[in-house]
């Protein structure tokens, strides 16, 4: 099923909920279209889970209505509606086996005998577990409980399918291995995924659209291009790929150009990007620097057109696959610039902390935040 | 269910090295010494004669275990078998909602509620069934209050029939039926509910298809520990039943404090004991999971 | 002869339960004096008797109840230990001392022994004197004046299929077995199974009749009017009439049995003298004759009689004229084998 724009299959918004008095979710609005994979990403607590249980009908929204396919499901009980989750820890049944625990969704919508014995093995190979229909769940391993819970929830064909961090308790490595797999089975049968996760890497490999969660709102809705290249917000520019981030002070300048003057009396010239706004001359802003955008050098070599920062090698940390390095500007310090180095960069650096090094930032790499409101 | 288990793998298993588990651990020398010598004491008496006066006589004949299978005593059995199994089944009835309740709905009162439910355990056993006399006798509360209400025009005769004996066993032995299935039902992970929910089923589907089977162990352990020990009950047969519904432990009271014929209550009580061990073995030998 | 737990009594130990500290004090302070254990059927001792005793000679006494004397025979053979003084029915009296249990009480040491009236000295369940008659009473029949249509006269009237479940038995094996064998003409000398098959199926004829078997808790039954006869003890009866006046009792036409409890030193008791002054205490016609007042049993003490209530000294059910008095049968003593067959048979009566 090819995905249509603006064909939303999952409406939902704006909703708000509340725990007592603890305000969880603000005036969040999504949609999801079809065949789309949907990552609401964020820290604990951010209302991510909590919105994932709004659609699948375990908790109602205080304000706002979940719409599936054009229709209000609002009041629906979970069992009413087309949708399945694969749950944060499986939720197997235990007195089921891996053929009863797939079977049972499609015995709850009546699908005729025949078809579910057809379609068990179906699900089982799209997981890779061909064969274990008479397995316990209790004899399996977490991958395979995952896999099982998968093939339980598209067996009955929802028209969406919710999954609660569905790889959290798996080691790392499988855990990347099932990233993969995930997405390509999400892309072969092309159902709508809304996948809850905190883990930032795991949302950019997988995601045709990230959803940043923060405090019971959405920060940012975005491509993972968009969130990684423009990210919005502090938030989000620290939250997806890390970021220094500056406050500085806007100075009057050039039309589509920001002047802004750093705290320690670095001053900037960057241009805007088409979504991004200024405020006031006099006013402050923040700005995002990802780390791997800075290059370090020793000489005076700096290049063409970069923005140029001097400063003092403070600390560095190996990371294996590359290093990160963190410098003390110079003027009026205590500001701190991380960088990354990858692989190669890294035998650049010596080893000496206290060396003076200049770090150069390209201006189009400096990205201009949306003020937080204070 | 878990000490249960436990309990019976090791009386029932043999299989496990059993030597060193009994000179290492310290509820094993419990067990030794609270309950296997008194039960080999118990055989030792049943296999003894009764002497003049009803004095012990230490003798190994079987005359006890004879006249204990004597066809006299099968009505009692019998009725034993039937008010135990009633009673389990009731307390089932009952306690399930009750468990349930507590489990998935209680809330903060969970904890409050749960101590209520234990009271009765605190209470003796004595002055709980003379107020159920007092509740149930003819000039009792019960019947004035029906009377005062004009539901009734003469007195029910409620005390000294089956369903008084019923509803003192119910009473009594209700908390050995819900305590294991409030812990089973405790223990099922919300999400497995949701997750029925989630694939369609409605609560009573999912009730059916998953939470009553995921507690069966609850259900079988609370049923295991109303019914064995209703088969040894004699207190609410002899305080709230009338002479027509003695029971097996009314039969085995009477040969110690009444007849003094000890070795025969001995014998008894030992057919009794193997009788619920033979149970509880055929049980774990049954249970898929064992 | 006793009211075990009765609803009144529930009452008053609900009220009493506040006290139990203090009286728990109380016991601490007996533990230092002098002491004697006394074991006893519950209600009956006169209420003012051992408190008296107390104040008279410094004695404490550490008071225990029972309400069934198989089974207190049963505790105290199975150790209960720690009794210096019990109260032992008649029939009881052979078995305690082939077991060894009790201690005869030595002659010439009682200087009230003398009280007794003549016809209990030397009686033939305790020719020697082991034990000192405290009260005796008759079995009888125990009903309710308003609700009886006639007045029972006979024993057989508690096999009337009319008194279906408005009847009680007592439970106890020697006054239940007697009266089948009394009533089949069987005599209490006999060991022949025959004999006990026959008692046995008559007593099983009745049991559907019978609301409850009970020593105790029927005479609330009878008080509250859900029993309108029953098989009785004498005082126990006339206690309960003066909570319903409407109780009567019978001596049923074919003739009863009359029993006599005894005071008897336990065997091992460790304040032997302080029993013994108990005893003779007890003895005093002025204690003796309070005492039956209370409890409204007949005294065995003659030197009482002249002191007792003038009701009770002329009520014919208490004190039965001579001529009935001659009638009254004492039960046989029974032989080991003789036990076992009669305590058999009552406990396959209970279970049918």
């Amino acid at each position: 099923m090819p995905a249509v724009a603006d064909d939303n299959l999952l409406e939902l918004g704006p909703v708000s909920k509340s725990f007592g008095s603890t305000p969880i979710l603000r005036d969040v609005t999504l949609s999801v279209r079809r065949g789309e994979f949907m990552t609401l990403l964020g820290p604990s607590g951010c209302g991510k889970t909590t919105t994932l249980r709004i659609i699948a009908g375990f908790e109602s929204p205080d304000t706002g209505r979940v719409k599936l396919d054009g229709a209000d499901v609002t009041d629906q009980p979970p069992y009413e509606r087309d949708v399945h989750t694969v749950f944060q820890h499986y939720a197997l049944f235990p007195h089921l086996d891996v053929a009863g625990n797939i079977a049972f969704g499609m015995r709850m919508d009546k699908v005729p005998e025949a078809e579910i014995r057809r379609r068990i093995p179906e699900a089982l190979a799209m997981v890779k577990l061909s064969g274990y229909e008479t397995r316990r769940v209790g004899s399996l391993s977490g991958g395979q409980m995952q896999r099982v819970a998968l093939a339980r929830a598209i067996a009955g064909r929802p028209a969406v399918l919710l999954l609660d961090e569905p790889l959290g308790a798996l080691d790392l490595k499988l855990r990347k291995e099932m990233q993969l797999e995930l997405k390509n089975l999400q892309k072969k049968i092309g159902l709508a995924f809304v996948y809850v996760t905190h883990d930032q890497e795991e949302a950019m490999t997988m995601s045709d659209r990230i959803a940043v969660f923060n405090g019971g709102r959405i920060e940012q809705l975005g491509t993972p291009g968009e969130i990684y290249e423009s990210p919005r917000t502090s938030f989000v520019a620290d939250f997806i790929g890390g970021a220094n981030i500056f406050t500085a002070k806007v100075l009057p300048g050039a039309a589509g150009r920001a002047h802004l003057l750093l705290e320690d009396e670095h001053e900037l010239d960057v241009p805007l990007d088409a979504h991004e706004t200024l405020p006031a001359p006099g006013r402050k802003v923040k700005v995002a620097i990802r780390p791997e955008r800075v290059k370090v050098f020793y000489k005076d070599e700096l290049p063409f057109g970069a923005l140029r920062f001097d400063a003092v090698l403070q600390d560095s940390i190996f990371l294996g696959d590359g290093c990160q390095i963190y410098l003390r500007m110079f003027k009026k310090a205590p500001e701190r610039l991380t960088v990354a180095l990858a692989g190669g960069d890294r035998y650049a650096v010596h080893d000496d902390l206290g060396v003076p090094v200049i770090a150069a930032v390209q201006p189009e790499d400096v990205y201009i935040l949306e003020s937080d409101g204070d | 269910m878990k000490t249960l288990d436990r309990g019976l793998s090791w009386l029932l298993a043999g299989r496990r090295s059993a030597a060193s588990h009994l000179l290492l651990s310290p509820a094993a020398a419990w067990l030794i010494v609270f309950l296997v010598l008194p039960a080999l004491g118990l055989v030792a008496l049943s296999l003894a004669r009764n002497g003049a006066y009803g004095t012990v006589v230490w003798s190994l004949n079987l005359d006890n275990y004879q006249r204990a299978v004597d066809p006299r005593y099968v009505p009692v059995l019998l009725r034993t078998l039937a008010f135990a199994g009633a009673t389990t089944a009731l307390c089932l009835v009952l306690g399930y909602p009750l468990a349930y309740f507590l489990s998935f709905r209680a809330g903060r009162f969970r904890g409050a509620l749960i101590i209520a439910l234990m009271v009765p355990f605190w209470t003796s056993a004595l002055v709980a069934f003379y107020s159920w006399m007092v509740i149930l006798g003819k000039e009792g509360l019960l019947n004035t209050a029906l009377l005062r209400f004009g539901f009734i025009s003469a007195p029910l005769g409620i005390l000294y029939t089956p369903f008084s004996v019923l509803l003192g066993l119910v009473y009594f032995y209700l908390p050995f039926t819900v305590l294991p299935l409030y812990g089973s039902l405790e223990k099922i992970p919300r999400s497995y509910v949701e997750a029925a929910y989630d694939l369609g089923a409605g609560r009573w589907t999912a009730f059916l298809k998953v939470t009553l089977p995921l507690s069966l162990p609850g259900v079988i352990a609370g049923a295991l520990l109303t019914f064995i020990p209703c088969l040894g009950d004699f207190l609410t047969a002899e305080l709230l039943g009338g002479p027509r519904y003695y029971l097996l432990g009314n039969l085995i009271s009477n040969q110690f404090l009444m007849a003094q014929d000890w070795p025969f209550g001995a014998a008894l009580t030992t057919l009794l004991l193997a009788g619920m061990i033979g149970g509880l073995w055929a049980y774990r030998r049954w249970e898929p999971d064992a | 002869m006793a009211t075990d737990v009765s609803r009144r009594d529930f009452v008053k130990a609900a009220l009493l339960a506040p006290l139990l500290p203090s009286l728990l004090a109380a016991c601490r302070r007996a533990d230092r004096g002098p002491v004697v254990n006394f074991f006893n059927w519950s209600n009956y001792i006169g209420k003012d008797t051992l408190p008296n005793f107390t104040k008279e000679t410094g004695i404490a006494v550490r008071y225990d109840l029972f309400a069934d004397e198989e089974e207190m025979f049963a505790k105290l053979r199975a150790g209960a230990a720690g009794y210096d003084l019990i109260v032992v029915g008649d029939y009881l009296i052979p078995r305690f001392r082939a077991l060894n249990m009790i201690d005869p009480v030595p002659p010439g040491v009682l200087k009230n022994q003398g009280n007794l009236a003549p016809g209990f000295r030397h009686p033939p369940y305790d020719p020697d004197e082991a034990t000192v008659p405290y009260l005796w009473g008759t079995t009888g029949i125990a009903y309710n004046r308003k609700t009886l249509k006639t007045k029972p006269t006979s024993w057989w009237d508690l096999w009337d299929p009319k008194y279906k479940d408005r009847l009680s038995m007592l439970d106890n094996v020697r006054d239940c077995v007697a009266l089948a064998m009394q009533l089949l003409n069987i005599p209490q000398t006999t060991s022949d199974p025959a004999d006990f098959k026959k008692v046995r199926d008559l007593l099983v004829r009745q049991k559907p009749l019978v609301k409850m078997y009970s020593s105790t808790s029927y005479l609330n039954s009878l008080v509250a009017g859900e029993i309108d006869l029953a098989m009785t003890w004498s005082g126990d009866l006339f206690q309960a009439a003066k909570d319903n006046p409407d109780l009567d009792y019978c001596l049923p036409k074919e003739g009863t049995y009359m029993w006599v409890d005894c005071l008897a030193l336990m065997r091992g008791s460790r304040h032997r003298e302080n029993a013994l002054r108990l005893i003779d205490y007890l003895l005093e016609p002025q204690v003796a004759a309070d005492n039956a007042n209370y409890v409204r049993y007949a005294s065995p003490n003659a030197k009482a009689w002249p002191l007792a209530d003038p009701v009770l000294r002329r009520d014919p059910r208490v004190y039965p004229p001579p001529k009935r008095m001659a009638e009254l049968k004492m039960h046989h003593v029974l032989d080991p084998e003789q036990t076992e067959l009669w305590n058999q048979t009552w406990a396959d009566v209970k279970v049918a």
